[in-house]
């Protein structure tokens, strides 16, 4: 088969977007973090924490590997972060979360993390107990306040 | 005028030689002057230029310094650029933060108002915390036996949850319920074929417990609590049940058929993640209490469970031991209770399994068990079918049950249900076997 110059240039232009495509980042994916108390002394794999922040936050269990008393807090299940959050470390559904909160409810009262809109006045809280911990977009967290660290990013 | 020089004489020579002195002197003098004038008019040049050279080099430096000032001032002005540049962005950034800053304020200021308006603020006498909650639970039964048919909207209960934080490790809960209901049952002398539903009002504090929490390892509950044993014992609330009738073995609601679905008493529990690289979780349960209807004897047991991490299984174990209230000799009729049960949750499927076996001392044994498969055909609607088999000791025979329901969540504070329990009693007991149909709608709305 015989390739003219042009055919060839032809091909690997639309290969080499092809491939950009594949590689490069979609540029509306956010990074994210969870965020905790810079005092909480926790040191897990990311694996791991994903999943005790996942226990922590439905209220599975309470304590963090450390023994400190976990004070969750929730952002807006609308905002990207907060879709981000359920799908990739809670990988629960919508109607998970509802089912899930109604028998805590009803069965020993426990409700779902205080949602907070603002991520500074997130930052300010997360800074105020050492167990507290809760989510936002990268971006948004900024420069973190001495009193809060990032535990681990991850992508939606 | 021409003047005589002084000093000449004008004899004749004299006068000559005199006039040729005068001239000569004149034409020397005249020559001088003209040399000075010369000389003059040659000097006031030269001093000019000197005066213009050193003007010029005055200008000259006065340049040289004003492009020296030029120089300073651009340099000045080229290092103090940027500085300016960046002053006026960071008081643009820092006015736009300011603004986001407000924004968030507005936002909350505008949701507790949006919740709190005008009306006045509930406040716990002494709390951290008071959450408040509740359910209203409605249903419809119309009830088909082999000699008639009833029906009745027999069931209207609403309860409410408080749920108060008395410190950090300290919590108290409470469920009220106010009830207008009856079971179904059969007024015929076996009691099976002829249906009938007597409605009655009641008004039982539920549950009632303090809890300490020293850990998730070791939690302490005192006062009224659900006999940790099985599944759909500890679930319990209509909100969350697929069928809110419950198994067999938890009829009547309040009463011990197999063992007493409500104790009053203590109750030690807890959790801890082990096996399975940190995803299995395994929680016990052990109580000492008295059953409402037997107050003064002990009924004391507990529950072993293990999540396998993420496969959705949930397997556990169950012993107890009680005594029986209807015997004439309380001390003698004591039980021991065994009981499994196996949990399947994950993805669409939903498998609830329970058995139970007692060991009477002095009646006849009981065993009771259900496997209840259940389909997320969407998020919101689910099918179930709910086998159940029942000998509860009496001596009348088994007691069969078979339920399909389809079951809707149109939000997450409503759950609508119907379903058809087919009822089939064995023959024992001197009676005979006989077949009932139950068709109910319910509701249970939930806050």
């Amino acid at each position: 088969m015989n390739i003219s110059l042009h055919q060839l240039r032809l091909w690997i232009a639309v290969s080499s977007v092809l491939g950009l495509t594949l590689i490069v980042k979609p540029a509306n994916a956010d990074d994210y973090v969870v965020l905790v108390n810079a005092a909480n002394d926790i040191k897990e794999t990311e694996t791991n924490a994903k999943r005790i922040v996942k226990r922590l936050f439905l209220k599975e269990v309470t304590d963090w590997p450390n023994g400190v008393t976990s004070l969750p807090f929730g952002r807006k299940s609308s905002s990207s972060a907060g879709k981000a959050f359920a799908a990739k470390i809670l990988q629960i559904t919508e109607t998970e979360w509802d089912t899930h909160w109604l028998r805590m409810k009803q069965t020993n009262g426990k409700t779902p993390p205080r949602v907070v809109g603002s991520t500074r006045v997130l930052l300010r809280q997360i800074g105020r107990k050492k167990g507290a911990f809760s989510y936002a977009v990268a971006d948004q967290a900024g420069s973190l306040p001495s009193k809060v660290k990032i535990l681990f990013k991850f992508s939606d | 005028m021409k003047d005589k020089p002084e000093g000449v004489c004008a004899p004749d020579i004299i006068p000559a030689v005199r006039r040729w002195q005068y001239r000569t002197i004149v034409k020397k003098a005249s020559a001088g002057c003209f040399l000075a004038i010369a000389l003059v008019i040659l000097a006031v040049p030269v001093q000019a230029n000197d005066r213009v050279k050193a003007l010029e080099d005055k200008l000259n430096q006065t340049i040289k310094q004003m492009e020296m000032l030029t120089k300073e001032l651009s340099a000045i002005k080229k290092s103090n650029a940027p500085v300016a540049k960046a002053g006026s962005g960071d008081i643009a950034k820092q006015l736009k933060q300011i603004r986001m800053r407000v924004d968030d304020v507005e936002d909350v200021v505008s949701n507790v108002e949006e919740k709190v308006g005008s009306r006045a603020v509930v406040h716990a006498f002494d709390a951290l915390k008071l959450d408040l909650g509740g359910f209203l639970h409605i249903a419809a039964t119309h009830v088909v036996g082999e000699h008639g048919q009833v029906t009745s909207l027999n069931r209207t209960t609403f309860e409410l949850l408080t749920k108060a934080t008395l410190a950090e490790d300290w919590t108290m809960f409470v469920a009220q319920a106010f009830i207008r209901e009856g079971s179904p049952t059969f007024k015929d002398p076996q009691g099976r074929t002829d249906p009938d539903i007597n409605l009655g009002l009641s008004a039982p504090t539920v549950i009632a417990w303090g809890n300490y929490r020293y850990s998730d390892k070791l939690q302490v509950q005192a006062g009224r609590f659900i006999t940790p044993h099985g599944i759909i014992n500890i679930d319990h609330f209509p909100a969350v049940l697929l069928d809110t009738e419950q198994p067999q073995f938890l009829r009547p609601f309040g009463g011990a058929t197999m063992f007493p679905n409500f104790v009053n008493g203590v109750h030690l529990y807890g959790q801890a993640f082990a096996g399975m690289d940190g995803k299995g979780l395994l929680k016990y349960h052990l109580f000492g209490a008295n059953f409402a209807g037997l107050a003064t004897e002990v009924t004391a047991g507990g529950r072993l469970a293990y999540t396998l991490g993420d496969t959705g299984w949930t397997v556990g174990g169950n012993y107890s031991y009680g005594e029986r209230a209807n015997s004439g000799n309380r001390d003698q009729n004591d039980y021991h209770l065994f009981g499994g049960d196996f949990l399947f949750d994950r993805g669409r499927f939903l498998w609830k399994n329970e058995i139970f076996y007692t060991k009477e001392n002095l009646d006849q044994n009981r065993f009771a068990a259900y496997t209840q498969p259940a389909f997320r055909i969407t998020p919101r609607w689910i099918a179930f079918h709910r086998f159940d088999w029942l000998e509860n000791g009496a001596g009348f025979g088994q007691q069969m049950e078979n339920a399909t329901g389809l079951t809707f969540k149109p939000n997450k504070n409503v759950h609508l249900r119907t379903i058809h329990t087919h009822k089939h009693f064995f023959k024992g007991g001197g009676r005979r076997a006989t077949n009932a149909h139950l068709f109910q709608a319910s509701a249970t709305l939930s806050f």
